[in-house]
């Protein structure tokens, strides 16, 4: 993989007793060129069950000093899991994930950043909610007039595709696989989303039919599930991804198991509605056979939507109070 | 109506290296970090519900009424990962709370510490770090 043959380069030039933390240590490997065969299903499928939570610590986007370096220096990767640390010291809700030498999880453009949006795109969503730009969790402290203000995730309804699937949630950051003979299953527990991709290549539910998940269609190449999901209900977002995108949205995924305990998770995300290019991320999630998935009924007691709903209207009123006997 | 719990306004060192904690909602739209709050009383349930468990503290008040609190914790599924579970906070159970108030002039807050008589602290959350600090079935 792209990924391990950085790591492993960058691991090479420097002594080991530089290497710091021990989980950014790089990972027992097969013998040169003998890539990993993952283990068979009963009916002879690539076996890739499991859970495989994103107990991982890398960012989305590189910053731009990086330019096309993609693998963290010792002294990066101890600021990062320095300030991660300091990040979990801060807020007691927040789980701890360990640095990893991978820069960015957006590993094309080769900058590790998000594309431009095109010009219409870019118009569209800094005119949303009167100039204030799409609904997000920063957004909602510029006006919280109505539900319209907060994001899918803050109204507990998705994290969409791909945001299911990125590593590093403040809690709740379990996936599961599991297969059957002509299905693969993808469960995430934020926000409790499960995907059944039928793997016969049948074709996608007619263009009428939109989901805030998609409809995937997946098939094996080698030992590689690709998965092709299209879909998606028009005007809708994807966690730490800024833009409201269109439903010309066609998200493809490659999962291959590289190693028994690892991984190795592509996504291309396209929608020339939004971007000028498609771009790719790319997890590596490892193994964690204790991990389990609870249920995360997310809408059950959001009170948090009401408080800051009731919040907004109470310093309105005491702004308007105060202007008031100011014109006294 | 006067309360036996006191708003101190927000200052280096008030809530010692404590800053408002994250979630899937906004801390700064819901809670007002002006408004710190310091709550001493006595749990009466706990709401182990999703996407945050609320624990509520009757307060009381110096005319001998009470008044009750909820304040807000991490997700139940990230609670129990670190042993905490629905029992872990009886009902009857003295405790101390620190927190930021909620904007809407309700009487919920955000809990960024709560403390148990005998000095124990009872953190709601994951830090590695505090996991040895969980002390509820003792208590």
């Amino acid at each position: 993989m792209r990924l391990r043959s950085l790591a492993c380069a960058a691991a090479a030039a420097l002594p080991l007793a530089a290497q710091t933390p021990p989980s950014a240590l790089p990972r027992p490997k097969p013998a040169a060129g003998q890539p990993y065969t993952p283990p068979k299903t009963p009916w002879g499928d690539p076996d890739l069950q499991g859970l495989w939570p994103g107990s991982i610590n890398i960012p989305m986007q590189r910053s731009v000093s990086f330019g096309e370096r993609n693998v963290l220096t010792d002294k990066e990767l101890a600021e990062r899991d320095a300030a991660e640390k300091q990040r979990v010291e801060q807020g007691h809700w927040i789980e701890y994930y360990p640095a990893t030498r991978q820069a960015s999880l957006i590993i094309d453009p080769k900058n590790g950043r998000f594309p431009p949006l095109t010009p219409e795109a870019a118009k569209r969503n800094k005119e949303m909610r009167g100039g204030l730009g799409p609904p997000s969790l920063a957004g909602v402290e510029k006006r919280a007039d109505s539900w319209e203000d907060f994001d899918l995730w803050g109204r507990c309804i998705t994290k969409g595709l791909i945001g299911s699937m990125l590593p590093g949630n403040l809690y709740n950051k379990g996936n599961q696989i599991l297969q059957s003979p002509g299905y693969f299953i993808i469960r995430n527990e934020m926000v409790h989303e499960t995907r059944v991709i039928p793997l016969d290549r049948r074709p996608h539910v007619g263009s009428a039919i939109r989901t805030y998940m998609g409809d995937g269609r997946g098939h094996w190449e080698g030992n590689t599930l690709i998965v092709e999901t299209t879909n998606f209900k028009d005007g809708i977002g994807m966690n730490n991804v800024p833009p409201i995108l269109t439903d010309k949205l066609r998200i493809v995924e490659k999962f291959t198991r590289t190693a028994p305990d690892e991984l190795t998770y592509e996504a291309t995300v396209e929608d020339p509605g939004t971007w000028t290019r498609p771009w790719t991320i790319l997890v590596p999630y490892r193994m964690d056979k204790d991990y389990t998935l609870y249920e995360y009924a997310c809408h059950e007691a959001n009170y948090g939507l009401l408080d800051i709903l009731k919040g907004a209207r109470a310093t309105e009123a005491k702004a308007a109070q105060e202007k008031a006997g100011q014109g006294k | 109506m006067k309360l036996t719990f006191s708003i101190l306004a927000a200052g280096a060192g008030v809530l010692a290296g404590v800053t408002p904690v994250l979630a899937h909602h906004s801390f700064a739209a819901e809670f007002d970090e002006k408004q710190v709050v310091k709550l001493h009383g006595t749990v009466t349930k706990m709401e182990w519900v999703n996407p945050h468990a609320w624990i509520h503290v009757a307060v009381q008040n110096p005319d001998g009424s009470s008044t009750e609190w909820m304040i807000e914790g991490n997700t139940p599924n990230g609670l129990l990962r670190r042993g905490f579970t629905k029992k872990s906070l009886e009902p009857g159970t003295e405790v101390f709370v620190e927190g930021y108030r909620a904007k809407s002039g309700d009487f919920r807050a955000n809990g960024s510490s709560i403390t148990f008589k005998d000095g124990k602290k009872l953190f709601l959350g994951s830090s590695k770090d505090e996991v040895t600090s969980v002390p509820p079935e003792k208590q």
